[in-house]
């Protein structure tokens, strides 16, 4: 099941995570938690955000409602430039010298700069992914460190939270938005005071464009206001309001144009703006509530390992009667086998397929062969129990390590033996290319030690290359 | 079906790698002690495995089996009735246990798998099958639990791991993995489990759990290794020095610097990732020690070995990039999304300008990383990713990194380019959280993505 942490949760833990990287260790409260959470029945994400909120909130907790209410002050005072700007855009499209205003210079002057950049902000949000919108990170992180001046990891993690996915087109929806919805509301109260306390006669003028073009547009903005069934210019007075027209004429259509303007305004700018501003507002809230650790990320695999260890040591349950012996410090053991009269030769676990037995210049009445289970060894100790005083060779591979099943054997061939016996360690070169020289001093020593425990003659134990391998 | 964790004991002949399995399984270096002297675990020790929440195996780590062959003889002789079936025989021999003290580990062993639920026996591939394996099998046998023959060091040539599978089959054991302890495989771990599920239907689910769990932990690492690579990368290559004239060979040293610690940084990260601690890498084991890179960066021989044709401008070794003066072009107005973003836009790229003019009018020059260095940099961490993951967690044998030039991901110049415009990007010498706020989540999404198939993509 998907756990979804609520947004401040988030941005606590988010601000953790900004801090402990930057100080490049954990808090100091942090081992305290991370134990108590370990035994928790928790999903990590929700271990994480737990410990991101209770450690997280003494921290940044004051930060960022600094931030937030730094931010707030910020848009409002932004919002207000934005009627002022709003203001003063109306006055100077109304301000001309003389009485008379073009009615579709107004217009533009008062509508086509929020249509051009609503068409904009509709495509940019047809044509860009989620994903890769950067647009509103880029401005609201200026803004972040321009102004709110966040120095603390709370301030900035609400804000890049804000900023980026998924909650980040949104919060750059609802600024810019609000941001032209009190401009144009500036604009409709200063062009309503002036329509109201001074007299404008309207008209239309061109040279370069088509004049039915211009009909049919004005036309086309009568449109919705007309459904409304608000008193609009209709089609006679459109095609009368031209320069130079009688007075009379011009003064009964000022109110319907006026009308037109301000209900344009409203209709094609605030109106739309506003409904827009709620359904980002809407969509901004919707989106905080889908906010999604990233937990792939190096920091989160880090507690994760330490809130809900893989796995974890049980402890010993069934303890050690013996130590390991320590190793055996050995000295001079390449000593060559001397030449031994009419010995008899045993190989010992010795690998049958890669092993060329008998060892070469050994004729087969010496070959006692080679013993790799009970029957084997069964069968030696009996040939070596009933024969006469005889040296006897036995050959070992150091590549395996000697056990006690080995150990006890070697002792049993010491009982029955009546000459000489010697233990040759075979594949030194081979075991070198697996282990190091300490490794390999040590499984020697290994061999010494059980080979004297058994009672052989420490100069019988014997590091020897036999010639036993396939040429 | 139940919930109770399956419980697992891990037994073998002595110095087969039990204890080394168990750290590779359990993903913990710290588990046990391992050596290449037999007997060295002479205890029996716990782990559990967690997944969803629980614990969902219990492993156990055993003395190993020494002396079978005598073994085998008591507990047969044990067997005074005919009747007398393999437990009655093990239960036999435990109840005279101080007879047989010297079978102390076997005993230990013993009492264990009559306590457990499946048998991991653990076989050292590099051996022959000897007679005193096959009594051993014959032992694990009597306690009639379901047994999975495990072949260690498989990855070790030569071996006989062939001749083991064909003759385990005429024992009757089918059930046979191939899992090395020292050269970790996440395939054959699932081999493992699903092998587990077959055997033991009422731990199927939670088998199924723990298998989910880990490959999508698996998965959310290397995206994570890939990540921590190309923040490393956009870090260094948007990373800018500014300088007066004349003091060119000063500011060289001083970012080879920079990028040699971001680069240990780096790998000392992925080292934490994948679960190695650093003090424990000795020098045969990796180029990387305490987090430090052996071979030097800026040495010829690195790049010579990663396959990196030094361009004849450049001098020997990867030599820091000439200076970038004034950029051009540099705008990306394609970001900027509506008036408040150009707004915005223009805030933080005017800024930008404002200061490489500034530098301009103050004859300063800005050095960047030049591209060797940066190729070096991806290769050599993209190879420690791809060496730490095949890695287990008993390694202990050296392994050798192949520096082998990997192709440059298709996009490598762009994304080069979009970083050198954009210094603001680097986390090299900014602190505390200004990289937080600028570094890009868009390219270094698009940068990991393209790594993670790179540290996916299998040697050939």
């Amino acid at each position: 099941m998907k756990t979804r942490p609520t947004f401040d949760n988030y941005v606590l833990t988010e601000a953790l995570r900004a801090h402990e990287n930057a100080q490049g260790e954990a808090v100091q409260d942090s081992p305290l938690m991370n134990r108590s959470l370990l035994g928790t029945q928790a999903t990590i994400e929700q271990k994480i955000l737990q410990r991101g909120r209770a450690l997280g909130q003494p921290l940044f907790g004051k930060a960022i409602s600094r931030t937030r209410y730094r931010t707030l002050v910020l848009l409002t005072l932004l919002l207000a430039v934005g009627v002022l700007a709003g203001m003063m855009a109306a006055a100077s499209a109304f301000n001309t010298s003389r009485e008379e205003v073009n009615i579709f210079s107004l217009m533009l002057a008062l509508l086509g700069l929020n249509f051009f950049s609503l068409s904009w902000w509709f495509l940019s949000f047809l044509t860009t992914k989620e994903s890769t919108f950067t647009g509103g990170r880029d401005w609201l992180q200026s803004i972040a460190t321009k102004f709110c001046a966040c120095s603390s990891a709370g301030g900035i993690s609400w804000l890049q939270t804000l900023g980026s996915k998924p909650v980040g087109r949104w919060s750059f929806a609802v600024v810019s938005h609000a941001m032209w919805l009190f401009m144009l509301s500036g604009s409709l109260i200063t062009a309503t005071a002036l329509l109201m306390f001074r007299q404008y006669d309207f008209i239309w003028e061109t040279t370069l464009l088509n004049e039915q073009t211009l009909v049919s547009l004005a036309h086309a903005l009568t449109w919705l206001p007309a459904k409304l069934g608000i008193n609009v210019p209709d089609a006679a007075t459109i095609l009368a309001s031209r320069p130079g027209a009688a007075a009379d004429v011009l003064a009964a259509s000022r109110q319907a144009w006026a009308t037109l303007l301000l209900i344009g305004l409203l209709c094609y700018g605030i109106v739309p703006r506003l409904l827009l501003l709620e359904l980002s507002f809407w969509r901004q809230g919707k989106a905080m509530g889908r906010v999604e650790l990233d937990l792939s990320l190096p920091y989160y695999i880090e507690l994760r390992q330490q809130l809900s260890p893989l796995s974890r040591s049980t402890g010993i349950i069934d303890k050690a009667d013996i130590k390991l012996p320590d190793a055996v410090k050995l000295a001079g053991v390449h000593i060559p086998l001397p030449e031994i009269q009419n010995a008899r030769y045993l190989g010992l676990d010795l690998d049958q397929c890669k092993t060329q037995w008998p060892p070469t210049g050994i004729d087969s009445d010496a070959n006692l062969g080679i013993t790799v289970d009970a029957q084997s060894q069964q069968h030696a100790l009996v040939n070596i129990d009933s024969s006469p005083e005889q040296a006897l060779i036995l050959v070992s591979s150091l590549l395996s390590s000697p056990d006690r099943g080995m150990a006890r054997y070697l002792k049993d061939i010491q009982g029955r033996q009546k000459g000489s016996l010697w233990l040759a360690l075979s594949n030194e070169t081979q075991l070198r290319q697996r282990l190091d020289d300490q490794e390999v001093l040590q499984r020697i020593g290994d061999w010494y030690q059980i080979a004297q425990a058994a009672g052989l003659l420490p100069d019988n134990i014997i590091v020897h290359e036999m010639q036993t391998e396939p040429i | 079906m139940t919930n109770a964790p399956l419980r697992i004991a891990v037994v073998g002949h002595t110095n087969v790698g039990k204890t080394s399995l168990l750290r590779t399984l359990l993903r913990d270096e710290n588990f046990g002690v391992v050596s290449s002297r037999p007997s060295t675990t002479r205890h029996v020790e716990g782990a559990s495995i967690r997944a969803a929440n629980r614990e969902v195996l219990e492993l156990f780590d055993t003395p190993g089996l020494e002396d079978s062959i005598a073994l085998l003889a008591i507990l047969d002789e044990l067997a005074k009735t005919p009747r007398s079936d393999g437990i009655e025989r093990i239960n036999d021999f435990l109840e005279q246990e101080e007879t047989y003290a010297v079978f102390s580990q076997e005993a230990k062993v013993l009492r264990l798998i009559l306590q457990c639920d499946l048998i991991l026996y653990v076989i050292d591939a590099q051996e022959q099958l000897l007679g005193k394996y096959k009594d051993e099998l014959q032992i694990l046998g009597y306690a009639a639990r379901p047994l999975i023959p495990v072949l260690n060091f498989v990855s070790q040539r030569p071996n006989n791991a062939d001749s083991w599978q064909a003759q385990l089959a005429r024992l009757n054991f089918h059930a046979t993995i191939n899992f090395d302890s020292v050269v970790y495989d996440a395939n054959g771990e699932q081999r493992l489990f699903r092998q587990m599920q077959s055997l033991l239907s009422t731990h199927q689910d939670s088998l199924q759990l723990l298998m989910e769990e880990r490959a999508s932990q698996w998965l959310k690492l290397q995206e994570s290794a890939s990540s921590v690579v190309a923040k490393l990368i956009i870090d260094v290559a948007s990373y800018r020095q500014i300088t007066q004239h004349g003091d060119i060979d000063a500011a060289k040293l001083q970012l080879q610097n920079q990028v040699r610690n971001a680069e240990n940084r780096c790998a000392q990260q992925l080292l934490q990732l994948f679960h190695f601690k650093q003090s424990e890498l000795n020098a045969d084991d990796l180029p990387v020690q305490d987090g430090q890179w052996k071979m030097d960066l800026f040495a010829a021989q690195t790049l010579q070995q990663l396959g990196i044709k030094i361009s004849s401008g450049a001098a020997k070794g990867a030599a820091v990039g000439a200076g970038v003066d004034l950029l051009t072009g540099g705008l990306s107005l394609g970001a900027a999304t509506g008036i408040g973003a150009l707004i915005g836009a223009g805030l933080s790229t005017g800024n930008r300008f404002r200061k490489e003019l500034n530098a301009k009018w103050h004859r300063e020059s800005f050095h960047c990383a030049d591209d060797t260095t940066l190729q070096a940099l991806l290769m050599r961490q993209i190879s420690l990713a791809k060496l730490l993951q095949h890695r287990g967690h008993a390694s202990q044998a050296p392994v050798t990194i192949e520096s082998k030039a990997s192709p440059l991901p298709k996009d490598w110049s762009k994304w080069i380019k979009r970083c050198r415009q954009n210094p603001q990007w680097s986390g090299l010498d900014q602190h505390l959280f200004s990289q937080t706020i600028t570094s890009p989540q868009a390219l270094l999404k698009e940068i990991s993505a393209a790594l993670l198939c790179e540290i996916q993509a299998e040697n050939a």
